[in-house]
């Protein structure tokens, strides 16, 4: 399919793969044709991508992702002013943000963002229901983005819901739910190689023997595969998210024979009045030392924060933050915490999560000390309406970084912000 | 047993059964309210009572009867039939109820069995009759579980112009009957009568009326543990003589109850502040007259207060986000386009498509009956309400007000099943906002309107109570009264 500039058609992969993918034009014609972004290298006679320009404003806070390799952090955010997709390098203190992208305006766009030895790459999804992703090799200038349009070895529809990983080596995948209400993956050996399109999660049966009823899978407008989080750590990939179906946290691991799903937890029906238990909204996955898997998340009928740990191929389920406070009048207040949840496990064992307190509108951390089995629980941000899509690193000399997203109303509307903050430890 | 049935079935019904867990206990409460509730039933209703005891109509199950004879055995019945209801009356008399019923006497079918040099003849009569009619006259006796119904004497039989036919073709053995075989077997149908008439009347006139009475403890369901708290009700048949009684007027019961709640921790720590009154008056029969109604139940303003006040303890008063479903299927959430966020400062704001409005009681609610007005005033201060919409895809608390409020309740006539208020006035003054995401600060009046408007839309179907009662059938509220120190209901059965 290719359509023109200036009525006549060039084909659609250069309008979206701004790279030196594009071909050779005459020099004459260089300057015109090139898309926006790119820019015409008179030496080889083809559009490359231009620098990225700085983003001069104050850094936008809205959908933020953070990651970091080292001890360098980058947050992918956008600005929902306008739509610019702004990725910040943070390393020593240096801070520098850059406008990466400004793809058309999608409701409610989330990013993607992952970082290794190789480099940083953010992805969205575009109005075809396919992703953008967008790179930057660290070895290259950090203005020097490369973009390309994910094109698989078979058809996909891509929604909101999805996660990045790389492997050391570089090589992308792509976990996302797909709108035929199941799990899929793309992957492959480089962010400019050929995409390849797995099946994760059609939501049928999981390897532990549990099954959604049919007539929950029927329910039109909800799925398997909501807010996923995929994490690897050398060949083990793993991937927790929401069954909108059923109300249930699955596990999805990767393995030599493909996909094994596991039910992480089903929710707490048992009480009279729990017609509904649903969790599993914001997971976070870790692996601890040993390579085990812990997955923080919501317990969204109860408004709380859950951590589960694998022993013994089983999850064991146990509340960090239940969500009560005593207020000033010696009620006992209930918050619906555990949103945006952000799961570190440290090789000594130490657990952190990162979270939003509804109720307050605040960023919250719990910690758990290596050894220890209890979670200590304070606010870290409480000034103004703070802690929307909360994340957060710990670098490779031990400091631990939150990023989240504050809204600052003002008179005119409101002000995303990012926050970013060096936790205490 | 019966009464801690209906006890839990009406407390369920009370307070919602997918929010409520009932158990029955000991008598723990000391200190009861006296003539809490009453009820009349009129004399006509008495009858209805009957009528409503017996859905199948009227029911003869008698036991077979021989009668003496020559050279053969005879036996006629046992006759098990349901008969229909032609009529059913009752008015009273003195201290006893009489209950006057026509049964439908088309065809009464009436077995006999014959037995002769060893074999046996099964025959059928029909009895027809111009008219058949019993009387039960019914007074109050005490119970092993309380007042039940009696009859005073056996109930009278008229059976007018009574015709008797073969059914089935016995000729063999017909002139071996004896013969005043056809007297018998209206004697014998007669006293199938009287005893049917004596077995329909229902053995409780609370059961009948399904009245709470007994100890339950309601205990609040929900997904936040702070909202579990238990409403203890207790509630039974005054000891005084005159508690339950038959006058010209009808079925009289006095009523004495009490409240107490265990504390839901999201309620206010504060005991009930409303003391046990002096009851509820005597109903006026001229009423139940007027309206047509079969009974009537006055509640004592100061019961209604406590239980609400219990309620309101126990948890019940703190509602909202416990409904994590969909939208589509949850009945919890409102659009948010509807709440006009705008008033509070909130435009402008990147809000999900639904948001959930929550309570929290900051103190109990008082109530107060408003004769003059015809409505029941209730004051709630302190009342917490709050909104929580999605941003950025989370539930997130948008502002909380903290309002003192004052509700007129009126009362709705012809709403079956409950005794429906309608919100006849709203009266808000808004103490306190506080709100992370409000970009322009409303004034006092922006913030004590749209409080106005946002806590009649969540109150405005909230004041339905079921009645105290779990009658067999359904019932009609047909009038509603505010006097001076209660609330009656005039019902009628549908």
């Amino acid at each position: 399919m290719t359509k023109s500039r200036g009525g006549g058609w060039v084909t659609m992969t250069a309008l979206i793969a701004l790279s030196t993918a594009c071909p050779p034009v005459p020099e004459a014609s260089c300057r015109q044709l090139c898309e926006d972004g790119t820019q015409c290298d008179v030496a080889s006679q083809t559009c490359v991508a231009a620098p990225r320009p700085r983003y001069l404003r104050e850094v936008p806070g809205r959908g933020v992702k953070i990651a970091s390799h080292d001890r360098t952090i980058w947050t992918a955010s956008v600005d929902p002013s306008d739509g610019v997709v702004v990725v910040q390098q943070v390393r020593d203190g240096v801070r520098d943000a850059r406008h990466v992208a400004s793809p058309p305006v999608l409701q409610d766009r989330k990013l993607a963002l992952a970082a290794s030895a190789e480099g940083v790459v953010v992805v969205w999804r575009n109005g075809s229901d396919q992703y953008e992703v967008a790179w930057r090799r660290l070895s290259a200038d950090v203005a020097a983005w490369r973009f390309a349009t994910i094109v698989a070895d078979a058809p996909y529809a891509g929604t909101e819901d999805f996660d990045l990983v790389l492997s050391n080596a570089g090589a992308p995948m792509l976990l996302f739910r797909d709108r035929a209400k199941s799990v899929r993956v793309l992957a492959s050996d480089a962010l400019d190689g050929a995409w390849h399109l797995e099946e994760v999660d059609d939501g049928g049966v999981t390897g532990d023997g549990v099954a959604c009823a049919d007539s929950l899978r029927a329910q039109p407008g909800a799925g398997v595969g909501f807010d996923p989080d995929l994490v690897r750590r050398g060949e083990l990939v793993v991937a927790a998210y929401y069954d909108a179906d059923c109300g249930d946290l699955r596990l999805a691991r990767r393995s030599a024979q493909g996909w094994a799903v596991t039910l992480v937890d089903g929710g707490d029906d048992t009480e009279p009045n729990m017609r509904h238990g649903m969790v599993g909204r914001w997971p976070s996955v870790a692996f601890d030392a040993a390579g085990g898997v812990s997955v923080a998340y919501q317990d969204v009928s109860r408004g709380r924060l859950m951590f589960a740990r694998e022993r013994s191929g089983r999850f064991e389920s146990s509340v960090v933050d239940a969500g009560f406070e005593l207020d000033a009048f010696a009620r006992q207040r209930k918050n619906i915490v555990g949103a945006f949840a952000s799961l570190r496990v440290e090789d000594s064992g130490a657990a952190s999560i990162a979270y939003f307190d509804g109720t307050g509108a605040d960023l919250r951390l719990a910690t758990r000390a290596a050894g220890a089995t209890e979670w200590a629980t304070r606010k870290l941000l409480s000034d103004g309406a703070v802690g929307f899509s909360a994340g957060q690193v710990i670098l490779s000399d031990g400091r631990q970084f939150v990023a989240a997203e504050r809204l600052n109303a003002s008179g005119d509307g409101f002000r995303s912000e990012l926050v970013m903050l060096e936790a205490t430890r | 047993m019966r009464r801690l049935v209906v006890a839990m079935v009406v407390a369920a019904a009370l307070l919602g059964c997918d929010r409520t867990e009932v158990r029955s206990g000991p008598r723990e409460l000391t200190t009861l309210e006296p003539n809490a509730v009453r009820v009349l039933v009129a004399p006509a209703g008495i009858g209805t009572l009957v009528e409503i005891a017996n859905p199948d109509g009227f029911t003869v199950n008698f036991a077979a009867r021989a009668l003496p004879a020559e050279d053969v055995v005879v036996s006629v019945g046992p006759l098990n039939q349901d008969l229909g209801v032609a009529t059913l009356s009752s008015v009273t008399q003195g201290d006893a109820a009489i209950v006057t019923t026509r049964v439908e006497s088309r065809a009464i079918h009436v077995p006999a069995r014959i037995v002769w040099r060893g074999d046996t003849w099964v025959c059928r009569w029909r009895v027809a009759a111009d008219e058949v009619e019993t009387v039960a006259q019914l007074a109050l006796a005490a119970g092993a579980d309380g007042p039940e119904f009696g009859v005073t004497q056996q109930p009278t039989v008229t059976i007018v112009n009574p015709r008797v036919t073969a059914i089935d073709d016995c000729s063999e053995v017909s002139p071996l009957l004896p013969a005043d075989f056809e007297d018998a077997l209206i004697t014998y149908l007669h006293d199938a009568l009287a005893e049917a008439a004596a077995n329909a009347l229902p053995a409780s006139p609370l059961d009948a009326i399904g009245l709470l009475r007994g100890n339950v403890r309601v205990t609040r369901q929900s997904p936040f543990a702070n909202r579990v708290g238990t409403l203890v009700l207790e509630a039974d048949v005054s000891e005084r003589h005159d508690a339950l009684s038959i006058t010209q007027w009808g079925l009289s019961i006095s009523m004495d109850a009490a409240t107490e709640a265990d504390r839901a921790r999201c309620a206010p720590p504060t005991p009930l502040s409303t003391p046990p009154g002096v009851g509820s008056a005597p109903i006026d029969p001229a009423d139940l007259s007027r309206l047509g109604a079969d009974f009537a139940i006055a509640a004592s303003a100061t019961w209604l207060a406590r239980v609400a006040q219990g309620a309101t303890l126990a948890g019940y008063t703190c509602t909202g986000l416990e409904d994590a479903r969909d939208a589509s299927v949850n009945e919890e959430v409102v659009p948010t386009d509807d709440l006009l966020l705008e008033s509070l400062g909130l435009d402008h704001l990147p809000l999900g498509p639904f948001a959930t409005l929550v309570l929290i009681p900051g103190t109990l609610p008082t109530v107060e009956p408003k004769p003059d007005q015809g409505i029941i005033a209730v004051t709630w201060n302190d009342l917490q309400l709050e909104v929580y919409g999605e941003v950025a895809g989370a539930r997130t608390r948008l502002a909380r007000l903290v309002v003192d409020a004052e509700l007129g309740l009126r009362p709705v006539a012809q709403v079956v099943g409950v005794a429906k208020f309608t919100l006849a006035s709203i009266e808000v003054s808004t103490d306190q906002v506080d709100s992370e995401l409000t970009a322009v600060a409303p004034t006092q009046e922006m913030l004590d309107r749209w409080a106005r408007r946002t806590l009649l839309s969540v109150l405005e179907d909230a004041f339905e109570f079921p009645l105290p009662i779990a009658p067999p059938v359904p019932v009609r509220a047909v009038g509603v009264q505010v006097r001076e120190q209660d609330v009656v209901v005039l019902l009628r059965f549908e």
